[in-house]
């Protein structure tokens, strides 16, 4: 019975604190983290095979790393704007 | 109900986040408002003294028309000649300018202490985006001669190898042909929220790390914790805040410059459709 009770008191605080919300931009953070690591990796092979065009290479990461991080900071901001609604 | 309502904001009767207590000002005036006039001021501040002295046809000498200049080749060189190609781009470069130094003016403003930034209302961000895409869709029209044909720029042509293809073809091209038009809807709309959510994310970032002092405060106050860790997590918090807040000066031009990139990048595709 003390086991049920604990459980469903973690649950209703988990979900009145906007539990899922968090779930929510924990796995943004997960894509935007993917994302820049493969981008940072190909950027970095390219440096190691041609490190004349170095600058270029890290110039084109560093758009693409703002894009793909543009993605993941929407899915927090609505995640942000759930936690205080809902 | 949120954890943060427990906050007492010292200031919330002299200042909420939308509102400056400034007499003699209605109130529908609000302080993102007066954020953007100071920013344009700035802007002008900077620009119209060296426009005279370039109209006038004198070499840029001192650092301030250096720097001016290298911002405005850079983007020049960078950003609109490879996207929208060596014809056109002239037109559309003091729009590219005017949206990137406006827009790092207002990114900046929010660093400096009690200010903001203007950009991290989605109001100010959408008014953006809806200019870059009418500026966007009226060259598109305008280059290929009249709203049909650039409507028909938006169909896909695919090769009917192959049985499965040459039944679903058709299929296929209707679908994508309206997935291209809500791209071309979304791409602005994700254009505003990218940059908005940018800079709310930036600050509400600072906001969280600077309230964990406050936080800890209350608690050792109201003897729920040891009073040996309010010291430690001060200090952790404020060179966290320090270190976030470089970032965020870097994040602010950043996110000035993928906008205008991307603004000229979709003039170029209307512009100059690939297929």
């Amino acid at each position: 019975m003390k086991l049920m009770t604990r459980v469903a008191l973690m649950a209703f605080l988990f979900l009145m604190f906007g539990g899922l919300a968090g779930i929510g931009m924990g796995l943004a953070a997960i894509g935007a983290g993917i994302g820049i690591g493969l981008i940072g990796h190909s950027a970095l092979a390219g440096i190691a095979r041609q490190p004349e065009q170095a600058g270029a290479i890290r110039g084109t990461m560093i758009l693409m790393a703002a894009l793909v991080e543009g993605v993941a900071l929407i899915a927090v901001v609505f995640c942000l704007v759930l936690s205080f609604i809902a | 109900m949120s954890p943060l309502d427990a906050l007492h904001d010292p200031f919330a009767e002299s200042a909420d986040s939308y509102h400056w207590i400034v007499w003699h000002l209605p109130p529908w005036v609000s302080k993102f408002m007066i954020l953007e006039t100071i920013s344009a001021i700035i802007v002008l501040a900077v620009f119209i003294p060296v426009a005279r002295r370039i109209a006038r046809g004198d070499v840029p000498r001192g650092r301030l028309a250096h720097f001016v200049e290298s911002i405005l080749l850079f983007i020049r060189d960078e950003v609109a000649i490879p996207t929208i190609g060596e014809h056109d781009y002239k037109r559309f470069l003091p729009l590219l300018w005017t949206l990137f130094v406006f827009i790092a003016t207002m990114n900046l403003l929010g660093m400096i202490p009690y200010m903001g930034s203007p950009t991290a209302s989605i109001a100010v961000t959408g008014v953006l985006a809806l200019v870059a895409f009418f500026v966007i869709h009226y060259n598109g029209i305008k280059a290929n001669h009249g709203f049909g044909k650039y409507a028909k720029t938006f169909r896909v042509k695919l090769d009917r190898e192959g049985k499965l293809l040459q039944i679903m073809a058709p299929v296929i091209e209707f679908g994508v042909f309206w997935l291209e038009i809500a791209t071309a809807f979304i791409r602005g709309i994700v254009l505003a929220i990218r940059l908005f959510a940018n800079m709310l994310a930036g600050h509400t970032t600072l906001f969280v790390v600077l309230s964990f002092i406050y936080m800890v405060g209350l608690a050792v106050e109201q003897a729920l914790m040891h009073g040996g860790f309010f010291w430690p997590v001060t200090i952790t918090s404020v060179l966290t805040l320090v270190a976030l807040s470089l970032l965020e000066i870097f994040v602010g031009l950043l996110q000035a410059f993928v906008f205008v990139f991307l603004t000229s990048t979709f003039i170029g595709m209307a512009m100059h459709p690939e297929h």
